[in-house]
Order: C-alpha cells, then sequence, then structure tokens
C-alpha cells in the first residue's frame, strides 16, 4: 500500500480526504446527533444531489454547486421551522424527494448517467482532487473556529435552547452556523461516503461518543478517535480486498460501533 | 411599586385566539400563581412578559430584571454538561466566561439550594426535585428580581415540591422577590400563592388566594384537565393522560 501511495497521486489524495473528513464529521456528528438533527443530514445530503447533477451537466465546479444547493436546502429548513410554518422534519420530508428527484431528472439526460449516480450515491474515494482536499480543510477551519468563539454557547444552546435564549445567547445565529457546517461537511463528505451512505460520517462517530463520554470535550475526542480508527481501518481493508470505499467505510463504522458499544464503560 | 402591567393584551396564532383581552398589575412582593386548563394561554402570556412573542396587541410593561425557569423538560438530559456550568449561564452571558468569583458565587447558590454536593454531577443525573432547585439557582444567579415559573413543579414528587417552595419563600424574604408561576396543580398554588389568576384565554378571575375558592373554579373551568388537590390527584391525572 505504502508503495501505491507513493506511486499514485489519486490514492494519495483519496488517503488525504478520508482522514480530513474523519477529523471534520468527528466535530460536526456530536452535534448531529445531540440536536436530533440526523434527518437534517441526510435531506441535505439528498439536497447535494440537485447541485452536483447541475455541475455535471455544466461540466462546472460540482462543490460550488453542491454548497449552493445544500445551503439553500438547510436555509429552507432553518427558515420555516424558525417560522413555525412547518415542523423542521416536514419540512426536509417535502424538500428531500425535491432535490433529488429535480437531480435525477437533470441527470437522466447525461450520457454517463449511470456511472455519476452511481458515484453520487454511494460515494467513489478515487474521485477526490486537490480542490476537494483544499475545500475540505476550508469547512475544517470554519468547524474549528465556530467551535472555539462558540464552544460554551453550542453547549448552552444543545443543553437548553429555551434558557439559553432568553438569558442572551444569540440561538438563531448558533442554530444557523450549525447548519451551515452541517451542510457543509456533507459536500466535503459526499465523494467518499455517497449520499446514501453519509450516516456513517455525521451520524455514527456521535451515537459512539455519546454512548461513552461523559463530557463535551470528552465526546469531541471519543468522535474524532472512532471516525478516524474507522475510516483508516475501512480504506485499507477496501484496498486490500478491493473493494468500494465507501461502503467498506459505512460496514467498518458499523462494526467498531457495535463491537465498542457492547464493551463500553463510560 | 409595580412590577407588572399588562393592559388588553390580546395574542393570536392565525385565527385562533391564544390571549384575548388580558389585564392585569402585579406588584413587588407578590407570589402570583397563574392556573388554567391546557391551551389556556398561560405559558403563551409568560412568553410575552419575557419577550420571547412580540407580535400580540395590547400593552405590556415590566419593571425590573426578570429570571426565567422554562418547563423541565426543556433541558436536554442526554447532554452531559455538569451542574455548576449548567446554573452558571447568565454569569456566562455577562461576560462570555467564568471567572474565579463567579465561580465561587455560583458554588454559593448551590448551596444555598442544596445542591453544593451536586455542582460536579451531571444535569441527567439528578432528580426532578433537583433539577428543579438547580434551575431556580440559575435564575437566581441573573439578579432578578421577578421569577417567572413555567410548570415548575411538573415531573417532581411531593418531597421535592416542598423542599423547593420553602426554598422560594427563603428567597422571596431574602431578595423582596416578585414570583409569578404557572401551574396546573390548583391545590398547589392554592397553598403557596398569595394571589391568583384564573386564565383561560381571558382572565376569569384575579385576586387574593383567600377571596377565591377551589369550588367556583371547578364550576367556571367546567371540564377542568387537573384534579383539585386531595387523594392521589396526581396519580389519577397520569391514569386518566395515558387512557
Amino acid at each position: 500500500m505504502i508503495r501505491d501511495l507513493v506511486t499514485y497521486e489519486f490514492l494519495r489524495l483519496a488517503l488525504l480526504g478520508t482522514i480530513f473528513v474523519s477529523f471534520l464529521a468527528a466535530f460536526v456528528s456530536p452535534i448531529v446527533v445531540y440536536r436530533k438533527m440526523e434527518f437534517i443530514g441526510d435531506g441535505v445530503a439528498h439536497a447535494t444531489f440537485a447541485g452536483l447533477a447541475i455541475a455535471s451537466i455544466l461540466s462546472s465546479n460540482a462543490v460550488f454547486f453542491g454548497v449552493l444547493s445544500s445551503v439553500v436546502f438547510a436555509l429552507f429548513v432553518w427558515y420555516f421551522s424558525k417560522k413555525n410554518r412547518f415542523s423542521e422534519s416536514s419540512t426536509i420530508g417535502v424538500l428531500l424527494p425535491v432535490f433529488m428527484a429535480f437531480g435525477v431528472l437533470l441527470l437522466s439526460k447525461t450520457r454517463s448517467y449511470t456511472v455519476d449516480l452511481s458515484s453520487y450515491l454511494f460515494g467513489n474515494v478515487l474521485l477526490i482532487n486537490k480542490n476537494d482536499i483544499f475545500f475540505v480543510v476550508g469547512v475544517i477551519l470554519f468547524t474549528v473556529i465556530v467551535y472555539l468563539l462558540f464552544w460554551r454557547d453550542i453547549t448552552y444552546y444543545i443543553s437548553d435552547e429555551k434558557a439559553a435564549q432568553f438569558y442572551g445567547i444569540k440561538v438563531n445565529l448558533i442554530s444557523l452556523l450549525i447548519m451551515f457546517f452541517v451542510s457543509l461537511s456533507v459536500v466535503a463528505a459526499v465523494k467518499i461516503s455517497g449520499i446514501i451512505l453519509m450516516g456513517s460520517y455525521i451520524v455514527l462517530p456521535g451515537v459512539f461518543a455519546k454512548a461513552t463520554s461523559r463530557s463535551f470535550k470528552g465526546i469531541i475526542v471519543k468522535s474524532l478517535l472512532f471516525s478516524m480508527i474507522s475510516s483508516l481501518t475501512g480504506f485499507t481493508i477496501a484496498y486490500y480486498f478491493d473493494l468500494p470505499p465507501g461502503p467498506t467505510i459505512a460496514l467498518t463504522a458499523f462494526a467498531v460501533l457495535i463491537v465498542t458499544t457492547s464493551f463500553k464503560r463510560k | 411599586m409595580m412590577k407588572i402591567r399588562v393592559e388588553n393584551l390580546s395574542v393570536k396564532f392565525g385565527e385562533y385566539y391564544a390571549l384575548k383581552d388580558v389585564s392585569f398589575e402585579i406588584k413587588a412582593g407578590d407570589f402570583v400563581g397563574i392556573i388554567g386548563p391546557n391551551g389556556a394561554g398561560k405559558t403563551t402570556l409568560l412568553k410575552v412578559i419575557i419577550g420571547e412573542i412580540r407580535d400580540y396587541n395590547g400593552k405590556v410593561e415590566v419593571y425590573g430584571k426578570i429570571g426565567y425557569q422554562p418547563q423541565l423538560n426543556t433541558v436536554n438530559r442526554e447532554f452531559p454538561m455538569d451542574v455548576l456550568t449548567y446554573i452558571s449561564l447568565p454569569l456566562y452571558v455577562k461576560n462570555r466566561r467564568f471567572s474565579k468569583i463567579e465561580k465561587e458565587r455560583a458554588l454559593k447558590m448551590l448551596k444555598k439550594v442544596g445542591l453544593e454536593d451536586k455542582a460536579n454531577d451531571l444535569v441527567g443525573n439528578l432528580s426532578g426535585g433537583e433539577l428543579q432547585r438547580a434551575s431556580l439557582a440559575r435564575a437566581l444567579l441573573s439578579d432578578a428580581d421577578i421569577l417567572l415559573l413555567d410548570e415548575p413543579d411538573s415531573g417532581v414528587d411531593e418531597m421535592g415540591k416542598s423542599t423547593f417552595y420553602e426554598l422560594l419563600y427563603d428567597f422571596k424574604k431574602e431578595g423582596n422577590l416578585t414570583i409569578v408561576m404557572v401551574s396546573h396543580d390548583i391545590g398547589l398554588v392554592f397553598k403557596e400563592c398569595s394571589t391568583i389568576m384564573c386564565l383561560n384565554k381571558t382572565l376569569h378571575c384575579h385576586g387574593p388566594t383567600e377571596k377565591i375558592s377551589p369550588d367556583k373554579l371547578k364550576e367556571m373551568f367546567g371540564q377542568f384537565d387537573v384534579w383539585i388537590r386531595g387523594d392521589k390527584h396526581y396519580e389519577i391525572e397520569h391514569r386518566e393522560r395515558s387512557k
């Protein structure tokens, strides 16, 4: 594997992308789990599909259009739930098939329909390029800065939103920032995990950390360990057994979760 | 001295009135219990007073600093936050950090509410009564002279309630607090509060506790979904609701 890593740039980029996305997911996942936003993550992932399809048709920047469609989706959800027009989950349930159907319709008009669809749905880590790496690093910086600036605000927001709002925490700003970095993380992870398997990155590390930690700092550390170990193990297994990395990483993460939480000690 | 003045307050959600033409005044040192059936507008009234609902008709004036205790079920008990951090929220918001002095102040407050040995425990491990006292400590750390409590006794056992109200009286005496409490438990309101407000969209009665009889209330509200304090009224209520 090391020889191939030295020889092939695409493999180095794939490994680097996997490491960075795992790092990013470790910060995002606990919030997704504690705020019960699993469905939003799924919705944003599906929304990304519309942007990716537009980029594919225009032969344009996939990251730009992916971000655009996921952010538009996230803003819709945020706006409608804040205005109490519809519940958050209803809004996601309504918009998810709309964005997905839009993407499928657009892609159906391209020649590489089946190949593209499969890559977007289940991921293709070998498609990662340098721009993707820069993008992930950018999202990591954004997420880490938000964490550093608003660490306490985020903890109070998750712990008791009503009281946090009353005593002066800017809960609308915090929820918007969270929505943004969840959206950006989903776009960053989509080439590795694909839309369908996104949960392995944005849900599983948080679920593991929640089951095994008793402080928010501990949660982030354990989420980081889980995310890194399961991704790198999955990546290595995929390499040696010639398997698609996205599904292999997802199954590895699930196996690690089951094994570790069976012997958990808080 | 006036603490809260509400004049012709109406709140509408779509076509539906949550509150209609409500007017009252609350004086300094009052301990007001707001009672009414589900959907009577009790929590809406508190939300208007704290400024969470701004879309209303009428006039609301507050003279003082409010400390607010939302319903205990708004607390995410799965999230690992220690009790000291939990109660320190108003102190953090002031300076966006915790100084040593503030930490000591929070610890003193925990001692006052009888939770000094729980400072490092997780909020999720507290009993209903302990969480209620921790939330009270949090409200008091905001230097409030008006306390708004939204159903502070739901999910708390009788012993916990009794401890809570003893504490509340002590703090009331010590800081000349004005307390406004929403409750489902009529018996408790009659026992603890000096003034009662009966709300069901409009204000049906407002006056000193001794001038309002429970029988009159029952008559007024008809199919009331809470039970006059008596033998095991809580168990009856829960059984009825779980049907």
